[in-house]
């Protein structure tokens, strides 16, 4: 009974593991490359299925064949050294560090791996990580060389995460990270379940949960951005909103911003849709220069239309952004073949019980009448 | 038992996320509230087994009066669960109950079960407490089980029934969620009576509810919001992907349109007029594109976009006809004038997504242009 549950508890991790692999592969965003998820996917996988077939193996299902039991011993121990370094690659590149796209780096990084490996390999002669006992090779004191290169790798992988968590820079991602961190911190767990409830396995529960964490939360961040400019799109603008109109008990404002790019038309027509999709990435990251470090949400409602959500002090510092936005503006588009230049209106949220469609109405105002203004002096 | 309590907690947490996940996408569509809603029935039914199992066993008046309420009330869940479970299978596939007297046959076996249940702490129909505060099967424990198993085939021909008609475009976009639903679950159940005393069936379960949930996000990322039609990433990712299949003999056409005098509308009957008028776009390509099983997007704004591998032009023609009669005859009752302008592409050799849809664009603006029309 009890291997019946154990053996189903391996299937299940595997097949939500294969679930995740599969929908990877049908590839939606061919803008993100996934292939290490997809290793980091299939490594998990491996290391499940080696340690299920060792434990078939020793209880004499599959015929209590000692080279097999070998065989399957190896297969966990390097699958599993080679999940955790991929893991941390994953991080690393998820972040975006540079560090990573080096091959020396990665080599050096590498080579905890690759000493645990060698050590596993040389064990059935040397008796390092595993030597035979009533017929069949098991786990020796030195194995916790093994352990503990695992853990150095996913303690990387949770350090460099964590230290995301809490920089305001991040703000924006930080439930990505938090999702990173966590697959770190959930293994842990199932380690010191698993040394106290032996029968458990809780490490392989614990490494689905945290893969499946992983892969939502990368979902989630394709369903709230915008395609062409990676910005928050019009969704999760609302979803910012409601959070945020509801719990206000700061002493700054919420100020909503709606922006629009002049004569976006124009550029459209004149130069093509491609020149007119690039002037919305350079008016997005004008935003990002100008407004990421001033810990705006900024997001593309659609069209050339964006938003942008503050905590201000009064109007002046309004204004200021306002200002700052259309200077960068201009430093950017110099290159360009045509002027940018955005016309923004502004609102301050009056109070907790006001309606988002009225603020909307009333930043949508103020930006007509800033347009009216600019044509009437063109004219 | 240790193993029994960890699947039911593992399942039990994951479910949680799931329901976790959808909550936090803002649920205003109906979908993802219906997803929740038989997570939660999922998830009770979980928790429930988990606490008896602690019951189980425990001497005393309380426990024993606890034992054979939590095994009424999951023996009664048993029953929300598979109504809830085969409900949701024609909610994807987009069918609803429309009949009352269907409706009312349809809940019986959860009446039925839910009355049995409770009625067991006196009567023992399907389970009794021993003189130890064990559990043990009633006599009637099997009409339970059939019962569910009831629930759980009608999911399974359900999904039977969608691969048939995968032909439908509704259809086919939900099959591998259908087919989760209606297979994982009953041949769980199979596997969990042959072998009594395991927990196969809620592993079974939570399977399936992960697949339609990265279903569910597939489609929140590959579809426009407001007319469920592909948006513009997955137009890359289609032209990225298409096969050789089918195609010999025949081109690929853009065909590339907007909405003539969008802005009118928008500005003067009001946004909420503007998505109608959009949905009412989308609904004329559906009809006249999807038999055809052509590739049918919204690119953003009021622009659409549609690929076909056709023959020829002239079939790019009657196309482009088709699309416009069928709208004019659609938007015959608004108050303004609903048309589109259309202008298409064919792709040439080894061309690139780029000048393709350059050129589909400047056919469009010559359309415009002929008709003299802005924007």
């Amino acid at each position: 009974m009890q291997l019946f549950s154990y053996a189903e508890i391996m299937i299940f991790c595997i097949s939500i593991l294969l679930s995740l692999l599969f929908a990877v592969r049908r590839g939606m965003n061919r803008l993100t490359n996934q292939t290490i998820y997809s290793s980091v996917l299939v490594l998990a996988a491996l290391a499940m299925l080696f340690c299920l077939l060792c434990r078939l193996n020793s209880c004499g299902i599959l015929g209590k064949s000692v080279v097999m039991n070998l065989v399957f011993n190896e297969g966990f121990f390097i699958a599993s050294v080679a999940l955790s370094f991929q893991w941390l690659r994953y991080v690393g590149y998820k972040m975006g560090l540079s560090f990573w796209r080096k091959p020396r780096s990665l080599l050096l990084v590498s080579l905890p791996m690759v000493f645990a490996v060698m050590l596993s390999v040389l064990s059935p002669w040397t008796g390092w990580f595993l030597h035979v006992e009533s017929g069949l090779f098991s786990g020796t004191p030195i194995n916790i060389v093994f352990i503990a290169c695992c853990c150095l790798y996913v303690v990387a992988a949770v350090a460099l995460a964590a230290s995301r968590v809490f920089k305001r820079r991040y703000y924006a991602e930080r439930s990505v990270y938090l999702s990173l961190a966590s697959f770190g911190v959930f293994p842990l767990i199932g380690i010191l379940i698993e040394t106290i409830f032996a029968e458990v396995p809780a490490t392989a529960l614990a490494v689905t949960l945290s893969v499946m964490l992983a892969f939502f939360e990368m979902q989630s961040r394709l369903i709230s951005t915008d395609p062409l400019t990676k910005l928050n799109n019009r969704n999760q603008l609302n979803v910012f909103l409601l959070s945020k109109v509801g719990a206000r008990n700061t002493s700054k404002a919420l100020y909503l911003f709606v922006l629009d790019i002049d004569m976006f038309k124009g550029i459209n027509d004149n130069f093509g849709h491609i020149e007119g999709d690039r002037a919305l990435n350079v008016f997005a990251t004008t935003l990002r220069r100008v407004c990421g470090p001033r810990g705006c949400f900024i997001s593309r409602f659609g069209g050339d239309e964006f938003n942008l959500v503050a905590e201000l002090d009064n109007d002046a510092c309004a204004e200021e952004i306002c200002t700052a936005i259309n200077n960068e503006l201009k430093q950017q588009s110099a290159a360009l073949p045509y002027e940018l230049c955005a016309s923004i209106g502004y609102a301050k949220c009056v109070g907790p019980l006001e309606n988002i469609g009225d603020l909307f109405c009333r930043a949508d105002r103020r930006l007509y009448r800033i347009k009216k203004i600019r044509r009437e002096r063109v004219i | 038992m240790e193993l029994y309590i960890t699947i039911n907690a593992f399942c039990a947490l994951v479910i949680i996320m799931l329901m976790f996940m959808v909550r936090r996408g803002a649920m205003h569509e109906s979908d993802q509230k219906v997803f929740f809603d038989l997570c939660f029935h999922s998830m009770l039914l979980l928790l429930l087994d988990i606490l008896w199992v602690f019951i189980d066993g425990r001497p005393g008046e309380f426990c024993r009066t606890m034992n054979e309420l939590v095994n009424a009330a999951y023996f009664v869940q048993t029953g929300v669960f598979g109504y809830c479970w085969s409900r949701y299978s024609f909610f994807i596939i987009g069918r609803k109950i429309e009949r009352r007297w269907l409706r009312v046959l349809f809940a019986t076996p959860m009446l039925m079960v839910a009355f049995m249940g409770v009625a067991s702490i006196w009567t023992g129909w399907f389970f009794i407490c021993d003189a130890d505060n064990h559990y043990l099967r009633g006599e009637l424990f099997w009409m339970q089980v059939a019962l569910i198993i009831v629930y759980l085939l009608i999911s399974f021909f359900v999904a039977f029934f969608a691969i048939g008609k995968s032909r439908n475009l509704v259809v086919r976009h939900k099959l591998v969620a259908t087919s989760a639903l209606g297979f994982i679950p009953f041949f769980a159940e199979l596997v969990q009576i042959s072998y009594p005393g395991t927990a196969v069936f809620c592993a079974g379960a939570t399977l399936s509810l992960v697949i339609v949930f990265i279903n569910i996000q597939k489609d929140m990322i590959s579809l426009d919001p407001l007319t469920k039609l592909n948006n513009r990433n997955q137009t890359s990712v289609f032209l990225m992907n298409r096969s050789g299949q089918g195609t010999r003999g025949k081109n690929l056409y853009v065909f590339m349109m907007d909405l003539d005098l969008f802005k009118g509308i928008n500005d003067t009957f009001g946004h909420l007029e503007g998505d109608r008028a959009l949905l009412m776009v989308a609904s004329t390509l559906k009809r006249v594109c999807g038999p055809r099983g052509h590739f049918i997007a919204r690119f953003g704004g009021d622009e659409f976009v549609v690929l076909a591998n056709l023959a020829l032009d002239a079939d790019a023609d009657e196309l482009r006809k088709a699309i416009e009669s069928d709208l004019a005859e659609a938007s015959r009752a608004l108050p303004y004038s609903l048309t589109l302008s259309i202008g298409y592409a064919r792709m040439a050799a080894n061309e690139d997504e780029i000048s393709l849809f350059k050129r589909a664009d400047a056919a469009l603006y010559a359309v415009k242009q002929g008709r003299h029309l802005e924007r």
